[in-house]
């Protein structure tokens, strides 16, 4: 129950993966503009409408617009590179919009870490995260993201 | 001042975790329903479809009012802000990125690798 139509939250979350592969082919496959097209912007199933930037440099701008599959609405993410340490971790701000409204501005973390023979990978996210002006629409689509998000979730082998 | 307590992200997301369930909040994002116009699509009797709507108002995902004979039930977004929502969505979101990454790494992975 928002208290007033511009409300912001405040949250902070923590993903961690180990990877088959050494810390200097996971950062290179998080960082190459090339590699990024193939498991970031998921472009076998999104539609990408437009993508550039993406230098590997602190100051650097990655700027995205794009939709999910089978709909039209537009969701945009601007990121910039704040810290890099080759092969060992990446922070970055980024933006995003949907359908022309705020959604989100964060700060994202990713350590990269040797383990065995391979990497770990955490990913910490601390953003602020806004409440829009109170619209139907606005709710009904975040509803529906949520669930094809969950859904896709679910589907992926455990 | 009575606060809103929002219902625990646990309850919510095993409510979601079935497939008839997140079935019927698709259905409900559309508008409010009877009972019987949410069980019809799906392959189970009405009283199994009534059980799952139980689970969803546990949730705090549905509310539902009896009229007459007929009871209608509504989604109720107010349960999560946008906000909550996003954050739910982003935190998936990136997971299932992370996941695609693995699947990258293992296509890409070189000869000489070990």
């Amino acid at each position: 129950m928002t208290a007033f139509p511009h409300a912001v939250t405040h949250a902070t979350f923590c993903l961690e993966r180990v990877y088959d592969a050494p810390p200097a082919r996971v950062f290179h496959a998080f960082t190459d503009p090339q590699a990024r097209r193939r498991w970031f912007f998921k472009t076998d199933s999104w539609t990408l409408h437009a993508h550039s930037g993406g230098d590997l440099a602190v100051g650097a701008v990655e700027s995205s617009r794009f939709s999910p599959p089978g709909a039209s609405v537009l969701i945009t993410n601007d990121s910039t590179y704040l810290d890099i340490v080759a092969d060992a971790r990446l922070v970055f701000a980024y933006a995003m919009t949907l359908a022309g409204a705020p959604l989100s501005a964060s700060l994202a973390t990713v350590e990269i870490r040797p383990e065995g023979g391979g990497a770990r990978l955490i990913f910490t996210e601390q953003g602020a995260y806004f409440d829009g002006p109170d619209s139907v629409a606005g709710r009904e689509e975040g509803t529906r993201q949520m669930l094809e998000t969950l859904a896709n979730e679910i589907a992926r082998p455990a | 001042m009575l606060q809103y307590q929002p219902p625990p992200l646990d309850a919510l997301f095993q409510a979601l975790a079935d497939p008839a369930r997140r079935a019927m909040v698709e259905r409900l994002t559309a508008g409010p329903a009877s009972v019987s116009q949410l069980a019809a699509p799906l392959p189970m009797s009405l009283t199994a479809a009534a059980q799952h709507l139980a689970v969803l108002e546990a949730a705090g995902l549905v509310t539902s009012a009896k009229v007459g004979r007929v009871r209608t039930c509504t989604l109720d977004t107010a349960a999560l802000s946008q906000a909550e929502q996003w954050i739910n969505a982003r935190r998936m979101a990136v997971g299932a990125q992370l996941d695609r990454l693995g699947d990258y790494l293992a296509a890409t992975k070189p000869d000489d690798e070990p």
